[in-house]
């Protein structure tokens, strides 16, 4: 069974999502902030996160620079999923190494859709 | 003079000139006249100068008849005045002659007595002083030229200086009608700025703050077929809940959004009532007990029993719910939240004290802008609309309110609201 992290401040959000995993029969790992998140990757090494933008003690930005360039985690594949839909995020996103920029509100298909792209790969 | 009188003494007593020849021989005119003004002798120059022949003296001439007529009647009266008082000697006048030439004369009268010292006849010089006159006349007339010259050139300079100050104060004015201008026109560029500022900060809320509840709904929505189809009835009632919860919260964004908006756009009406602000606060603080569910230990005191006010009902309901919630939001669990109510002579003060978090000094002013939270707010969700909204509605019934913070000790909002709305 595939580990999924997820990195969210939102707590209705972050326990939807970890029930999103456990129907698509996921393991979800579940952390509020971006500090506790690096961590949990380094820590578990999941095969996939999904990391929010706005969060307290570190942002999506830092948690994308640290686990990409980080030896152990840097081919984990990160998929953002914010409520920032401007143009300058998601640059500033991708450039970080971010491999899919998703806004909220978003359909739970295509979410899903997505890991499943990026598991494959 | 008494020198004269003893000369003449001497000299007499007919012709008193005894040497004709001389006074013959003098480029002035020599007359003698006797007490009653007859010329008794006139000198060459003189009957040249006035034009009178032999013949004419020797019947005897009139002193006067060559006196211009204008002074005629000045003349004798002077003639008579130096006869009863010598000491005056001198009479000016114009004489005229037979060609018409006037001349500007002064006789210089010397008087002549007789054994019982009475003044028998007067002899003496007649200085033309018409030059002089002239050359008087002519430096009065420049020294009033000048004068009036001045006086124009004054009254000239009056105006310019009186026209230079109108146009000295007028460019005051226009500077001054310049600059206020100016200030109203960079004015309603910030206010403008400040409008597009908040429009663009309204826009980046909306589409953050409805974007967390949506997402709720339209995921746990997502899985709700699931979880029925798999039996997991906890988890189908759990996110059941949850969609119910984030309507409530998106719908109150938006009742917010619409609210400040509406405000914003001065479309609220005020509709002031009759009623008891502590039975108010009382069937409040029965409100927030449910809604609290006793996490907090909420008082509510009063000095008075019954303050009737006349003021917006619903309005102070929005008003107090947005304070009272913040108040409830940002202390922990436990600690106390105070209300009082004090009756002033016009208004009614609140005051509502708690022991939260705190606000930085310099974010308070900043609160009262729409979409603006604390930078201290962590995840205690909000919408940073509240304190916007309640200094809209204060506005509205003519009251005011005063935030004083300190960090981690907790925040003290004094409000006070007119007791009779007009």
């Amino acid at each position: 069974m595939k580990k999924i992290l997820v990195i969210e401040d939102e707590k209705d959000v972050l326990e939807n999502l970890c029930d999103m995993m456990e129907l698509e029969n996921f393991i979800p790992i579940a952390a509020t902030n971006g500090l506790d998140g690096i961590q949990l990757a380094k820590d578990e090494l999941p095969d996939l996160i999904i990391c929010d933008i706005a969060m307290p003690y570190a942002d999506g930005f830092e948690v994308l620079n640290v686990l990409k360039n980080y030896p152990t985690t840097t081919n984990i594949p990160i998929i953002i999923l914010t409520a920032k839909s401007n143009k300058e995020d998601i640059d500033k996103a991708m450039k970080c190494g971010a491999d899919n920029y998703i806004t909220k509100p978003f359909l739970n298909q295509q979410l899903i859709d997505t890991i499943n792209l990026r598991l494959l790969q | 003079m008494d020198n004269i009188e003893h000369n003449t003494d001497a000299i007499r007593p007919h012709s008193l000139i005894n040497s004709i020849e001389l006074s013959e021989l003098l480029p002035e005119p020599i007359i003698e006249i006797d007490i009653s003004g007859r010329i008794i002798y006139m000198n060459k120059r003189g009957r040249e100068k006035f034009e009178i022949n032999d013949i004419e003296l020797n019947h005897g001439i009139d002193v006067f008849s060559l006196v211009n007529f204008d002074d005629k009647e000045k003349c004798r009266s002077c003639f008579d005045d130096i006869k009863n008082n010598p000491q005056i000697h001198k009479l000016i006048c114009t004489l005229i002659n037979k060609s018409g030439d006037t001349f500007h004369v002064v006789f210089n009268l010397t008087p002549i007595y007789d054994e019982n010292k009475k003044i028998i006849e007067f002899v003496g010089f007649i200085q033309d002083i018409t030059d002089l006159t002239k050359v008087e006349e002519e430096l009065k007339s420049l020294n009033k030229d000048l004068e009036n010259r001045i006086r124009e050139k004054t009254i000239q300079m009056e105006f310019a200086m009186t026209e230079l100050k109108t146009e000295v104060s007028i460019r005051k004015r226009m500077s001054q009608k310049l600059q206020s201008a100016k200030e109203e026109i960079s004015k309603a560029f910030q206010k403008e700025l400040d409008l597009s500022e908040m429009k663009s900060r309204f826009i980046s809320m909306i589409t953050h703050e409805f974007r967390t509840p949506l997402t709720i709904i339209i995921s746990s929505a997502n899985m709700l077929e699931r979880f029925y189809k798999n039996g997991n009835e906890g988890k189908f009632f759990k996110h059941l809940e949850k969609i119910k919860i984030s309507s409530k919260n998106l719908s109150n964004l938006i009742e917010r959004t619409i609210t400040i908006g509406q405000s914003e756009a001065g479309v609220v009406k005020v509709k002031p009532e009759m009623f008891d602000i502590i039975d108010f606060f009382k069937e409040m603080m029965k409100e927030i007990e449910i809604f609290d569910k006793k996490k907090h230990r909420v008082s509510f005191h009063s000095e008075i029993d019954i303050l009737n006010v006349v003021t917006d009902r619903s309005l102070l309901t929005t008003i107090f719910n947005n304070i009272i919630s913040n108040a409830l939001k940002y202390t922990d669990e436990n600690k106390s939240i105070k209300i009082e109510v004090i009756n002033e002579i016009e208004f009614v003060k609140i005051e509502l004290s708690d022991e939260g978090i705190g606000i930085p000094e310099d974010e308070i002013k900043e609160l009262f802008k729409p979409f603006q939270r604390c930078s201290n707010v962590g995840t205690r969700q909000g919408s940073g609309l509240g304190l916007s909204i309640v200094n809209k509605f204060l506005e509205f019934i003519n009251g005011d309110i005063q935030i004083n913070s300190h960090i981690n000790i907790g925040t003290k909002v004094i409000i006070r609201i007119a007791k009779k709305l007009v």
